[in-house]
């Protein structure tokens, strides 16, 4: 009989525990990273029970997998937000680039179809500082993305920093429990909570120690947290004073960014290579090219008051940043020696003692550079110009980006809109009384700094196949022929005669020549980029389609990273979440066995009870 | 499987959040009228989009060139047209004036004519456009293109042409300069002008004057001289290079031109011929002014006259081919313009349409989508309530 009251009491005690837990399931069924719990119970050798463990319900491989998961989706999901913000600044109607280029030229037509109107010439300059204010806006859009994404490095290795003390705290109490008779769930709970945290800022792997501690890696295979110690991540500026805060570790402050790859810290440094560089190296490449292009254009007319143009924009220079180990003291100034030629890449230039050597960044392929670096003899390579200032030591070297931050630069250098060369430097005619050839075309200015362009000249064919030039010499020459001199080309109409004369001279100030504002207005068509091939407004919409492409695919990464995240969340729901009817149906389970149990109770007192009074009866 | 409670929470919410996301996405197209909001919606239709608005911006600068250019080269062709009816009307008052019952009244009243309708020509050169630039001048379009100066009138223009696109890689000149049009015209008849000797004594004046081979005419200067019933040429060497009978009517012909003769020379008269030199219409004009204003007095004054009317005749003729030249350039150039117009309107509208099925959304398309979202939505809500709505502990009260 006392068998049966321990029994009943063992059993009271368990159902208890286990009515325990079911509440503590019912009540954290809405609790982030709670485990669903189930009392284990055991035949005690007497017949009682005994609530052996009460048991968390996880699967350890389902959690490795959440932790990739995490990982993966913050990555993408960080890159995807960033994308999606460029493209709508490039995309856009008023933010792109597309609307303020075609007015720049659709103004230059204007002006070449009535070169004299100060209406028209007032409208190309409006139209030149609406571009260069977009291309500034642009950029500062970039640059103000480039400090939102330290910022938002700065946060993430603060949750880090936090995240991971506090998993080593969690280590800590979690190992002083190790081999007791009830595993700590809460703690467990928290820690696994915490790291699923630590995986989504940065990408982890983990590995469980003996003492039930688990060690964190970053997926460079960094140690953030090893038992109950901790190794902290900061940021520190990047090597080449670009601005950029790069991700560091432990107390020398070690810089391991080339080896973060996930999380929110992956996903932002994914940004900075992947969209940020390639988005403001094109839109450098442009903003280089078009100044350029306009500017030399500009440079083979004559303006509105008879002189040769002079620059529309102001020159644009490349960047060349130092490290900040170097010893020497010597700069480096980026020109662009041919538009043409540039390349979306960034080098590293080294002065290795004697000579200096080019690499590409990316491949770490070296690039030939031709010249000595001096200012008659600069560097040239890839279209870009090197010109080196100062004394260099051995080891030096400066990060080359040769557009990364020209946008900024497009500036309106005139405000004169006499300045715009619309007309032809020279002016050419054809004999009154020439009986071959009656009329005279400009070919091309080939040289328009020849001192000599707009002299007078005079060329009188003795014959149809030979000229002299202001009446002397004799070049031989044949119908259809180009005649060139002094920097211009020339072709007679048809085949002159004998006695044919044809006049070049200076063109008048306030001419209504347009020759040149054509030339002006056809740069939008005009291939200039990539070798030739590419016209202005082609490689802007090259940009656009380039960043959209970005974008769109990372959006669908970035949504099927979360559908897969979302099924592994649900699969471990279903190990570790509650279900209310469950908890209802083991609700009513114990406290029928409760129930059942203090009946027992009762049953071995009235056992005894019968027991007593049948003694006392004899 | 077990199905945890909160799953069933974030299952209809992370579907009504998908729901109202398209919905969102539908109804920014509807409202903007666009299918595309950024180049990530579909970066190739956005790029074919991108170069569509470029190619439209062409086509509507072309378009603007081709009026610009219509409206100057049609101001050129009124000026053209005024300009050949003048010489036309001066062509006329010669041939009056070249009959011989002219009184010299009669011919003071054709001179003043004449020298009306040279100061109407002078004016049609120097036309200007809406805008006060000359039509005429060249580049230099602020300057006065033709005064008349002591030894007549000059050319202050120059001879660059304003070329205006009108399509890729195709452009039109939207005017002519002054040059070409009135100051590159030739003496006699554009090849070699005949002029009588001026102690010319017989009555003999040109009847005919042609190139029959200009390969074989070398520019140089020549003599036909008559004496006894003969003609004989001589050149600039004086050597003999051709001689015969002098026949009334008959041709001469050596180095590939052929001239003849009417009336009778006298002993020892003589006609030079020589190259056609440059000579601007205003000179001819003021010579023929000049010619008429000083009518002969005697029978070998008359043959004199004759020789210089049918000269300047023949350059006045000239001219006039010259203007109708250019006007027909200029014509040329209008059909030209027409033709573009109307090209480029088909290339607009048709560029016009590509870019809307890029682009524009098809409302009927985002409409129903946005109903079959909405049922959708609807439907999530409700099972989500309904689903809620059993619970265990419902049943355990």
């Amino acid at each position: 009989m006392s068998d049966m009251m321990t029994t009943g009491v063992s059993a009271l005690q368990a159902f208890r525990q286990a009515l325990n837990t079911v509440s503590s399931n019912i009540s954290n069924s809405s609790t982030p990273g709670y485990s669903r719990e189930t009392t284990a119970l055991q035949t005690t050798p007497s017949g009682g029970v005994l609530v052996q463990q009460t048991n968390r319900m996880t699967d350890a491989i389902l959690f490795q997998r959440s932790l990739g998961d995490n990982a993966s989706y913050s990555r993408l999901d960080t890159f995807q937000q960033l994308a999606s913000q460029i493209d709508g600044l490039t995309s856009g109607s008023t933010t792109g680039l597309g609307g303020p280029l075609q007015n720049f030229f659709t103004a230059l037509n204007g002006l070449a179809s009535d070169p004299q109107s100060t209406a028209n010439r007032q409208a190309v300059l409006a139209a030149a500082n609406g571009l260069s204010d977009q291309f500034g806006s642009l950029q500062s859009q970039m640059s103000g993305m480039e400090s939102n994404i330290n910022d938002q490095l700065t946060q993430a290795v603060s949750q880090i920093n936090q995240a991971a003390s506090s998993i080593a705290d969690l280590n800590n109490r979690i190992a002083l429990s190790n081999g007791g008779p009830q595993a700590p769930n809460a703690l467990l709970d928290q820690r696994d909570a915490l790291v699923k945290q630590l995986a989504s800022n940065i990408g982890i792997t983990t590995v469980k120690q003996d003492d039930g501690s688990i060690n964190i890696f970053t997926a460079g295979g960094q140690a953030l947290v090893l038992g109950s110690n901790t190794q902290k991540l900061s940021l520190v500026p990047g090597d080449y004073g670009t601005g950029r805060q790069e991700v560091a570790i432990g107390d020398k402050a070690i810089n391991v960014n080339s080896q973060i790859s996930g999380g929110v810290v992956g996903g932002l440094l994914d940004a900075r290579s992947q969209l940020l560089d390639p988005a403001e190296t094109a839109l450098g490449t442009l903003a280089v090219t078009l100044t350029q292009a306009v500017n030399q254009q500009n440079a083979q007319g004559v303006d509105q008051n008879g002189a040769m143009g002079a620059n529309i924009f102001a020159p644009i220079s490349g960047s060349a940043l130092p490290s900040s180990r170097n010893a020497g003291s010597a700069g480096v100034s980026v020109g662009f020696a041919d538009v043409g030629q540039l390349t979306n890449a960034s080098y590293r230039l080294n002065y290795d003692g004697s000579s200096w050597h080019l690499t590409d960044v990316s491949s770490g392929a070296a690039v030939p550079m031709t010249g000595a670096g001096t200012a008659a003899s600069p560097f040239v390579a890839a279209g870009i110009s090197l010109q080196i200032s100062g004394a260099a030591s051995a080891g030096d070297s400066y990060l080359v980006k040769p557009t990364a931050y020209a946008a900024a630069q497009v500036q309106v250098t005139t405000q004169d809109p006499a300045k715009i060369a619309a007309a032809l430097p020279i002016s050419v005619s054809s004999g009154l009384g020439n009986t071959g050839s009656t009329s005279v075309a400009v070919n091309a200015i080939g040289n328009a700094a020849d001192p000599d362009l707009r002299s007078p000249v005079t060329i009188l064919f003795s014959s149809p196949s030979t000229y002299s030039i202001n009446g002397s010499g004799s070049y031989a020459y044949s119908a259809g022929q180009a005649i060139s001199l002094n920097g211009w080309s020339i072709t007679p109409a048809g085949a002159p005669a004998a006695g044919d004369s044809f006049q070049v001279g200076p063109m008048s100030a306030n001419s209504g020549d347009n020759g040149n504002a054509v030339l002006l207005a056809g740069l939008s068509s005009k291939g200039v980029l990539n070798g030739g091939n590419t016209s202005l407004s082609a490689a802007n919409t090259a940009m656009v389609s380039q960043i959209g492409s970005i974008a769109q695919l990372a959006s669908a990464r970035s949504d099927a990273a979360q559908a897969i995240q979302q099924q592994t969340q649900k699969d471990s729901d279903a190990v570790s979440g509650v279900n209310l009817d469950e908890e209802a149906a083991d609700l009513v389970r114990y406290q029928q066995a409760y129930q059942a149990a203090a009946q027992v109770i009762s049953t071995a007192q009235n056992l005894f009870q019968t027991l007593l009074s049948a003694a006392r009866g004899t | 499987m077990r199905i945890s409670t909160n799953s069933t929470t974030d299952l209809a919410v992370a579907s009504i959040n998908q729901q109202q996301t398209a919905m969102a996405k539908l109804q920014a197209q509807i409202s903007s009228g666009q299918k595309l909001q950024t180049a990530a919606d579909d970066p190739a239709a956005w790029a074919q989009g991108m170069s569509l608005d470029q190619q439209i911006a062409n086509i509507n600068t072309y378009t603007a060139n081709v009026s610009t250019a219509q409206q100057r080269l049609g101001m050129e062709e009124n000026a053209l047209a005024s300009s050949s009816n003048v010489l036309q009307s001066i062509s006329e008052l010669a041939i009056q004036a070249n009959t011989a019952t002219q009184s010299p009244q009669s011919l003071q009243a054709i001179a003043s004519q004449m020298q009306q309708y040279y100061e109407q020509l002078l004016s049609y050169g120097n036309a200007q456009d809406g805008e006060g630039r000359y039509l005429f001048a060249g580049s230099n379009s602020t300057s006065l293109p033709f005064t008349q100066g002591s030894s007549g009138v000059n050319y202050n223009g120059d001879q660059n042409a304003r070329l205006l696109a009108i399509g890729p890689n195709r452009s039109v000149a939207d005017s002519d300069n002054g040059a070409s049009l009135f100051m590159t015209n030739r003496s006699g008849n554009g090849t070699f002008e005949l002029s009588a000797a001026a102690a010319n004594t017989g009555t003999a004046q040109p009847a005919t004057s042609q190139v029959l081979d200009p390969g074989l005419w070398d520019g140089g200067s020549y003599s036909i001289s008559f004496s006894g019933g003969n003609y004989q040429v001589t050149d600039s060497s004086n050597n003999v290079i051709g001689s015969g009978a002098y026949v009334p009517g008959n041709g001469i012909r050596f180095r590939g031109i052929e001239v003849s003769f009417s009336g009778q020379p006298a002993d020892g008269d003589s006609f030079s011929v020589g190259a056609s030199q440059q000579k601007d219409v205003f000179k001819t004009i003021s010579d023929l002014i000049g010619l008429v204003r000083n009518p002969p007095a005697t029978a070998a004054g008359r043959a004199q006259f004759q020789t210089r009317m049918q000269g300047l005749q023949a350059e006045l003729s000239n001219g006039l081919d010259q203007v109708v030249n250019v006007r027909g350039t200029v014509g040329a150039r209008l059909a030209a313009l027409d033709d573009a117009s109307n090209s480029l309107g088909s290339q607009l509208v048709s560029a016009k349409s590509t870019l809307s099925d890029v682009r524009d959304v098809d409302l009927a398309q985002a409409s129903t989508e946005l109903n079959q979202r909405t049922v959708t939505l609807q439907a999530v809500q409700l099972a989500y309530a309904k689903v809620q709505g059993l619970s265990l502990f419902q049943y355990l009260r």
